[in-house]
């Protein structure tokens, strides 16, 4: 997944097409848009500018949800397998009735808050909103972004790509260079995140 | 009751249908357009979308219009499963620029199922006040009866018009224009609009625009730079980010005017702060600049603008060659003695009809009969009508049997003169050097100046408008690819105007929503007893969403005997009525939605039944007017009705119709794409030039104000001075240091989606932005709840302190409902004060005072 960033204008429509599509429980995001600059949303960092002064203010905004990294720590600190890479498609998958909700995934992964747990049977505002084959959620289990798995499975992207208002984020393969995807990245600067974690992963930032 | 409404009928039809759609419209009132003269799409394009279609097994997709007026009109797929909305998502339109949906487009299953959804009729339990929130459950048949016996008996009591109107922002053909028909059947009090009403009039003026027509968004691309001002379109308006992302990777700069750092603004290559109420002198000051470097374009002046014509000094009016030619005087008698003539023929024919439409018909026979009064233009030292001048002069004086005449361009220059640089910086807080940066920019054309609604919406707001399109007439700058000024709505240029009045005309005046309170106060309109006592409010919040909370509720609601709303959930409006009709939502309904940001009429498809006991507007319109009999005039089914309303030899000519729209789900409008307003330099204006010089300036609509000589003055060119209470100098600010701005917010469009619960959960209270510089002399910190108040009233939100904000200036995200701030609410610090020329809501022109809240 390649993220424009640098033309993210954090309306969250991605994150809102993710909880719908997936009917994810209230109070529970598996996408959220991060601002770097100030404390809140749409604050920056630096000082309102002097009149005639040079201007320092700076906002970035960074869609997050799993990077379904390349080399995951959360599959290698899961102790049951229920957290796995699949090896076609390089997701990061997770199988729901295996998972015993030890949370070892959420201490293992450096990016915090892409995963949640349902420490309750989750709860709805609306019963049944979202896509029919959307994963059913359980109490007791983590859970995070299925990059929509039951999606890619019927040969379409994931619903924060399709609908996306800003048309800033890309879906494809990294393995095939003809991809819009590896097409975007050779042609562009582009950053990953704590990539000193080891972790590879597989969101890129364009900058 | 309805006495006028039972004399005239249907036999009408025929002559009213085409003839006089402009002065039914006018009739009518409200923000509709007459009818223009585009040429017919040749164009044919694929069919791609089938009503019902089945996307999987046990789902349905059906076409919806996501349509809440923040214009952008998304097509959504509304997935169905078991009678039930699941999901909405991304559905295209013919032209895939347009496809798109947004967070709130997202949200319609929590909105739809939104457990806050009125289920039933409530009427406020007897004997408790209004706003006490003590409701009982009624039955539709006593809802319907009450309102019947409260319309007789206010009718009866007071006359006809003592009932009145407020419409919000349903943006359809169908469902707004129903209610425009019940207005008529019924002889209401329409309530007139004063939102975004300052641009839109200085676009009228100046442009000849209805609404504001522009040029296409997609033809962003071809502009070298553009200019934004006042424009937060990443949070209000974000559906059009795409296309300004794709106009700068084809290597259009993007400068950004705004007094606040937005998201639109980080992206910038060059933000510019202002201070709050300048930006028309910022432009006039670049007027005077074009004009002192003669980088005038003469040509695009000579034959687009007013500029050689010339004008009278005594009258302020364009010299006509009937003043100066005796032929053409004679000339001009004959015609209008013909005019007269066949215009008293006509009136007698149509006697029968009634003084209206027979007034209507010789209105019609004037204006096609109208003396071609040709303004006069000096060429060869003598005048000469403007249509037949090859090179007329641009800067000249001609006297005129004593009276000194002036072209409109040398008095235009001479008008901004004074406006330099140094003026326009000590003003805009603009460093001069920028002013000179930005001249630079704005010269080298084409420009696509990119206009919010921030600007306009403060007392002066008008002349931002015609400031810019002063500037952008001097430059050449309008009508060619790449440039153009102003905002965009594309309005639907025709359709059948006299399905409002099948079931009755209206001869009650529209009286517009700032001068609604006084109105009811006083119980006069124009020095005549106008006692109005019953109020109808449906698709919309008053009370939210126009200025001066405190008027709405100590003045309007007492003045009232009788409100009706209907909505869907408990508004602020709703909360303070006798009676809350439960509605429909849109994907339990069909309709054709109008044009906004994409000039294109769609089909919104019905999806499922209405929830609950909930109703269609058409519905309840219908239950209304069986009560007086007039049942067989407004039926139930609404594609009865856009049929009738899309019925329409202009639209034919465009190949719009009714059933092309429903097969297909849309059909596009404007011929030519991108679409370039004003292309060769015709305007819909009296002189079909751009009207820098406003000839004889007339306010937007008919309010207590008085018009004085000076305030007409005025208002012939575009001038800066201070907004009414938004400035340092006035003495509001001494009390209350702060300018109180608003932004439209990203997680609702207005009042709307206040309570959707997932977007709650992104967006949870109100809150309320000021800079550390403010914060920190307050004794303030994020998270600290704060009042925000001033002479008109206070609101309570949770202080964000952020550097995007201006020193001095604090920011809310609007609409939320007062139930949902801890005491207040944002509409209580607006004044009701406008200006009477524009007669417009002064959303950011609006000062206030910040202090820790000290309560619950």
């Amino acid at each position: 997944m390649v993220i424009d960033m640098k033309n993210c204008i954090a309306c969250n429509a991605c994150a809102v097409a993710c909880k719908v599509e997936n009917n994810i429980p209230n109070n529970v995001w598996w996408n959220r848009i991060l601002t770097d600059g100030g404390e809140y949303r749409d604050t920056p960092s630096g000082t309102y500018p002097k009149i005639g002064g040079a201007c320092d203010l700076h906002i970035d905004n960074y869609p997050l949800a799993c990077q379904h990294c390349s080399n995951p720590a959360c599959v290698k600190a899961c102790p049951v397998g229920a957290t796995y890479k699949d090896q076609h498609t390089g997701v990061v998958r997770q199988d729901y009735d295996k998972c015993i909700g030890c949370r070892m995934c959420m201490a293992a992964c450096p990016y915090t808050g892409v995963r949640s747990f349902n420490w309750e049977e989750p709860a709805y505002v609306v019963e049944g909103m979202g896509d029919q084959d959307a994963p059913k959620h359980q109490k007791h289990t983590v859970e995070k972004c299925t990059l929509c798995w039951h999606r890619l499975e019927k040969g379409l992207t994931p619903a924060c790509i399709e609908n996306c208002v800003g048309r800033v984020r890309y879906f494809g393969d990294f393995d095939d260079p003809e991809s819009e995807v590896s097409k975007l990245l050779a042609s562009h600067d582009y950053k990953q995140l704590l990539t000193d974690k080891g972790t590879q992963p597989n969101v890129y930032y364009l900058v | 009751m309805p006495e006028n409404s039972r004399k005239h009928s249907l036999s009408r039809r025929s002559f009213l249908k085409g003839t006089t759609a402009i002065a039914g419209v006018a009739a009518i009132g409200g923000t509709l357009a007459g009818c223009g003269s585009p040429k017919a799409s040749g164009v044919a394009e694929d069919a791609v979308f089938e009503p019902g279609q089945i996307a999987a097994e046990g789902e349905q997709i059906f076409r919806g219009v996501c349509h809440p007026n923040c214009f952008g009109f998304c097509h959504v797929n509304v997935h169905v499963r078991d009678g039930k909305i699941v999901k909405t998502s991304r559905a295209p339109y013919k032209d895939g620029t347009y496809s798109r949906i947004c967070q709130r487009g997202l949200s319609h299953v929590q909105r739809i199922y939104d457990p806050e959804r009125l289920q039933y009729p409530l009427r406020r339990v007897e004997g408790t006040e209004r706003g006490a929130g003590e409701w009982e459950r009624i039955s539709w048949d006593e809802a319907i009866s009450d309102i019947a016996e409260h319309m007789k008996q206010v009718q009866g009591t007071y006359g006809p018009k003592a009932i009145a109107k407020y419409g919000g922002s349903n943006v359809t053909f169908g469902t707004t224009f129903q209610w425009s028909r019940f207005i008529q059947a019924f002889d209401i009090t329409s309530i007139g609009t004063a939102a975004d009403a300052a641009s839109m009039y200085g676009g009228t003026l100046v442009a000849g625009t209805s609404t504001w027509e522009n040029s296409e968004r997609t033809d962003l691309v071809n502009a070298k730079t553009i200019v934004a001002w006042g424009d937060n379109l990443t949070v209000a308006q974000h559906h059009m980010w795409h296309l300004v992302k794709e106009a700068r990777d084809a290597g259009a700069k993007l400068v950004v005017i705004d007094p606040t750092f937005t998201q639109l603004a980080s992206k910038s290559d060059w933000w510019i702060p202002i201070r709050p109420g300048t930006d028309t002198a910022l432009l006039l000051a670049l007027c005077n600049r074009v004009f002192k470097d003669d980088r005038i374009d003469e040509e695009y002046l000579r034959s687009a603008t007013v500029a050689p014509f010339l004008v009278r000094s005594d009258t302020g009016r364009f010299l006509r060659m009937s003043e100066v030619d005796p032929a053409v005087a004679a000339a001009k008698a004959a015609q209008e003695k013909a005019a007269g003539e066949a215009a008293a023929a006509v009136m007698a024919q149509y006697a029968d009809q009634g003084e209206i439409v027979a007034g209507m018909a010789a209105q019609a026979v004037m204006q096609q009969m109208a003396f071609d009064d040709q303004p006069a233009v000096l060429q060869g030292g003598r005048p000469i009508a403007a249509n037949e001048a090859g090179a007329p002069e641009l800067f000249a004086t001609y006297t005129y049997e004593g009276v000194n005449c002036q072209t409109a361009l040398s008095l235009l220059r001479e008008n901004v003169r004074a406006n330099s640089f140094e003026w326009a910086s000590e003003l805009t807080e603009i460093p001069v050097e920028d002013i000179e940066r930005l001249y630079d920019v704005v010269v080298d054309t084409p420009v696509s100046h990119m206009v919010g609604y921030g600007p306009q919406a403060y007392s002066n707001g008008k002349h931002t408008y015609h400031a810019g399109y002063t500037l952008c007439g001097l430059l050449g700058n309008l009508g060619k690819p790449g440039a153009s000024w102003g905002s965009e709505w594309m309005f639907c240029p025709a359709f059948n105007t006299t399905y409002f009045i099948e079931a009755g005309m209206s001869v009650a005046p529209e009286i517009n929503v700032l001068a609604f309170p006084e109105v009811i106060e006083s119980g006069t309109w124009q020095g005549n007893p106008y006692p109005i006592k019953m109020l109808f409010v449906h698709g919309g919040n008053p009370i939210n969403c126009s200025p001066d909370t405190n008027v709405w509720l100590n003045t309007v609601v007492p003045g009232l005997d009788y409100i009706v709303t209907v909505d869907s959930v408990l508004t602020d409006t709703a909360r303070y009525s006798d009676l809350v009709l439960p509605v429909a939502q849109w994907f339990e309904q069909s309709d054709v939605t109008q044009g906004g940001e994409v000039p294109t009429v769609s089909y919104s498809e019905k999806a499922i039944e209405p929830l609950y006991e909930s109703k269609t507007d058409a519905e309840i319109m219908h239950l209304i007017a069986e009560q007086f009999g007039l049942g067989d005039f407004f039926t139930t089914d609404t594609d009865v009705i856009n049929a009738a309303i899309l019925d329409c030899d202009e639209l034919k000519a465009l190949d719009v119709t009714f059933e092309k729209v429903k097969a297909e789900g849309e059909a596009r409008f404007v011929p030519d794409n991108p679409h370039i307003a004003f292309r060769d330099g015709v305007f819909n204006t009296p002189t079909g030039r751009l009207e820098f010089y406003v000839e004889d300036p007339q306010p937007r609509c008919q309010t207590p104000k008085e018009i004085t000589p000076e305030l007409i003055e005025r208002e012939h060119l575009a001038n800066w001075f201070p907004p009414a209470e938004a400035w340092h100098e006035n003495e509001a600010m001494q009390k209350y240091p702060l300018v109180c701005n608003s932004e439209r917010p990203r997680f609702r469009v207005h009042s709307q989606w206040f309570g959707t619960p997932l977007l709650r959960e992104l967006d949870p209270e109100p809150i309320v932005k000021m800079n550390s510089v403010d914060a920190d002399a307050r004794g303030l910190e994020s998270g600290d709840y704060v009042e925000c108040f001033n002479d008109h009233g206070h609101a309570v939100a949770k202080l964000v302190v952020s550097e995007a904000v201006r020193p001095g200036v604090v920011v809310y995200p609007k609409g939320w409902q007062r139930h949902q701030h801890k005491a207040g609410s944002w509409s209580e610090l607006i004044s009701t004060d406008y200006d009477p020329f524009s007669v417009n809501s002064n959303f950011m022109d609006v000062v206030c005072e910040v202090r820790a809240w000290e309560g619950e």
